[in-house]
């Protein structure tokens, strides 16, 4: 699948997101309609978390994101 | 139309009409206080009467009480900021604020519907009778909102258009979703259809649980929403037929219907009946809608906006225009000399929208202009760009949408300043002007605007900034 980076450079167009550690939530940056850009995309690359479900602090960074992406694909594994 | 929901009173009584929360209130029971309440409001004059607020059982009951006493009622939600609401109510001639929040307005009376009978009205209230309706504001280039009036007779023909569109005509009792806010059009659509037909209008609460938990709660049967909307709907799994098994129709009316979005409606809805409206605030909601088969995915072109046979006004394209004409249309905005008219004598609408027929349906390709839909919002750019001009220190501002294909991500904005003024300073003091959807999500200070070979602002340049 994509790099998150390059998904979240994507929905924000924003050069901040290819800092892993880059506050997305705190800033603004991933606002209600990046978030549904966000998860939307992620189930184009055949991710399909479920929002509702995930605590929010998962989403803080790229970084956070990344680290769900991957434990989403080990446990499907 | 007032005369089908007394209809409704009549021939089931104790249906409920309105749901939010745990209460409701039936047929009889809004009739019984909209007649009450619009007894006073009669006696108290005819200027515009503003009904500001969160959803509640009241607003419906002021809004019925506003049509039966004819004056024009002007919805407004929280999120506007209170110098906007005052530049309303100055542009609209308000006398009257009927609300449950703790506002005050300078000389004008603010009471909740339980305080009307005792509410002293200041001023003689000269304004002539009129036949509006209601009256949305919407954003204006200028960064004055604009003043959009809705008279009873562009309300009727709307009622009685969406009213036969199927499969909407076909319900004999169902409950209707509705999400917008009252100040929104879209929410036209579910109030006066759901009314007007004797059906259950239910309002969805987002502090109140999942979409796909509301829908099964209340056995939703259509849902009247935007796209956007939908897209978040989308990301619960329990938003499926399997759980949410009453849900039979959705409307999509206010911004652009991707297939993307309906591709995923049909895997999780095999059945469901999508209806794609079109139409400005200015031809009362909503003038065209198509029914959105599966089949239409496969088309090259994107999907239908209107069948020209079910026309709820005159339409027809100029230079690529969609250009509407009749009895939908609007008489004129109230605070600005144009009337948009394309022809003098009728009421007659350029939207701004491009678009063109084929096949005997209607298409919409984008806009001529720099207006936007964004999160379901029409924005002009313009009005954020005069009110970023507001700010002390702000000395040049541009505004530019981010968008994928016809749809808007976000909104950036970029500034020359003359102090020392960071954005989040620029935030704040743009919200204390604009509602919270027209505040950027990004403002970039920098030194000095590019310029076109027109003199004119480069927007090209600014989004490679």
């Amino acid at each position: 699948m994509r790099d998150i980076k390059d998904i979240l450079y994507e929905i924000c167009e924003d050069d901040a997101v290819l800092d892993p550690d880059c506050e997305l939530i705190d800033s603004g940056i991933l606002d209600s309609l990046a978030f549904i850009e966000l998860f939307s995309s992620l189930e184009d690359e055949g991710i399909y978390l479920q929002p509702t479900r995930i605590d929010r602090t998962m989403l803080k960074t790229p970084r956070t994101i990344e680290k769900l992406i991957q434990d989403y694909i080990a446990e499907q594994n | 139309m007032l005369d089908k929901i007394r209809q409704h009173a009549i021939s089931g009584p104790d249906s409920i009409a309105y749901k939010i929360g745990d209460e409701s209130i039936s047929y009889r029971c809004l009739l019984e206080k909209a007649d009450s309440y619009a007894e006073i409001l009669r006696n108290q004059g005819n200027s515009p009467v503003m009904l500001y607020g969160r959803k509640r059982i009241n607003t419906v009951v002021c809004i019925l009480a506003c049509i039966i006493a004819k004056r024009a009622y002007i919805p407004i939600d929280t999120s506007i900021p209170i110098s906007r609401v005052e530049n309303i109510i100055s542009i609209a001639g308000v006398g009257l604020v009927l609300t449950d929040e703790n506002i005050a307005i300078n000389n004008i009376p603010c009471v909740s519907l339980d305080d009307l009978q005792s509410a002293v009205i200041s001023k003689a209230d000269g304004a002539r009778e009129s036949d509006t309706a209601y009256i949305i504001f919407t954003s204006g280039t200028t960064g004055e909102p604009k003043g959009v009036p809705i008279s009873n007779d562009n309300l009727s023909n709307f009622v009685s258009w969406i009213s036969s569109l199927r499969p909407l005509c076909d319900y004999e009792k169902a409950n209707v979703m509705n999400q917008a806010q009252f100040c929104f059009d879209l929410s036209v659509a579910d109030l006066y259809y759901s009314l007007c037909n004797g059906h259950k209008l239910i309002s969805y609460e987002a502090d109140k649980g999942t979409v796909a938990e509301f829908i099964k709660s209340n056995d939703i049967n259509v849902a009247v929403i935007t796209p956007t909307f939908a897209r978040l709907c989308l990301l619960d799994d329990k938003f499926c037929k399997e759980h949410c098994p009453s849900l039979k129709c959705i409307y999509f009316c206010g911004e652009t219907l991707e297939k993307k979005t309906v591709s995923r409606l049909f895997q999780r809805f095999p059945n469901l009946r999508i209806i794609n409206a079109y139409g400005p605030t200015e031809a009362t909601s909503a003038v065209s809608a198509s029914g959105i088969t599966p089949a239409m995915l496969e088309s090259s072109s994107s999907l239908p906006i209107g069948d020209c046979d079910s026309f709820a006004t005159e339409i027809f394209i100029d230079n690529d225009e969609i250009i509407l004409r009749g009895k939908s249309v609007f008489g004129g905005y109230i605070n600005f000399d144009s009337k948009n008219s394309y022809n003098d004598g009728q009421n007659c609408y350029r939207t701004g929208d491009l678009g063109y027929i084929k096949d005997g349906k209607l298409y919409y390709v984008g806009r001529k202009d720099s207006q936007i839909k964004y999160k379901g919002y029409r924005i002009e750019l313009g009005d954020i760009e005069s009110n970023l001009m507001k700010i002390d220190g702000v000395i040049e501002s541009a505004a530019i949408a981010k968008k994928d294909g016809n749809f808007v991500k976000a909104i950036w904005a970029y500034v020359v300043v003359e102090n020392n003024v960071d954005e989040t300073q620029l935030k704040a003091q743009l919200s204390m002007l604009v509602p919270d959807y027209m505040v950027p999500k990004k403002i970039k200070i920098i030194d000095k605007m590019p310029i076109n070979s027109n003199n004119k602002i480069d927007r090209r340049a600014l989004e490679k900034l």
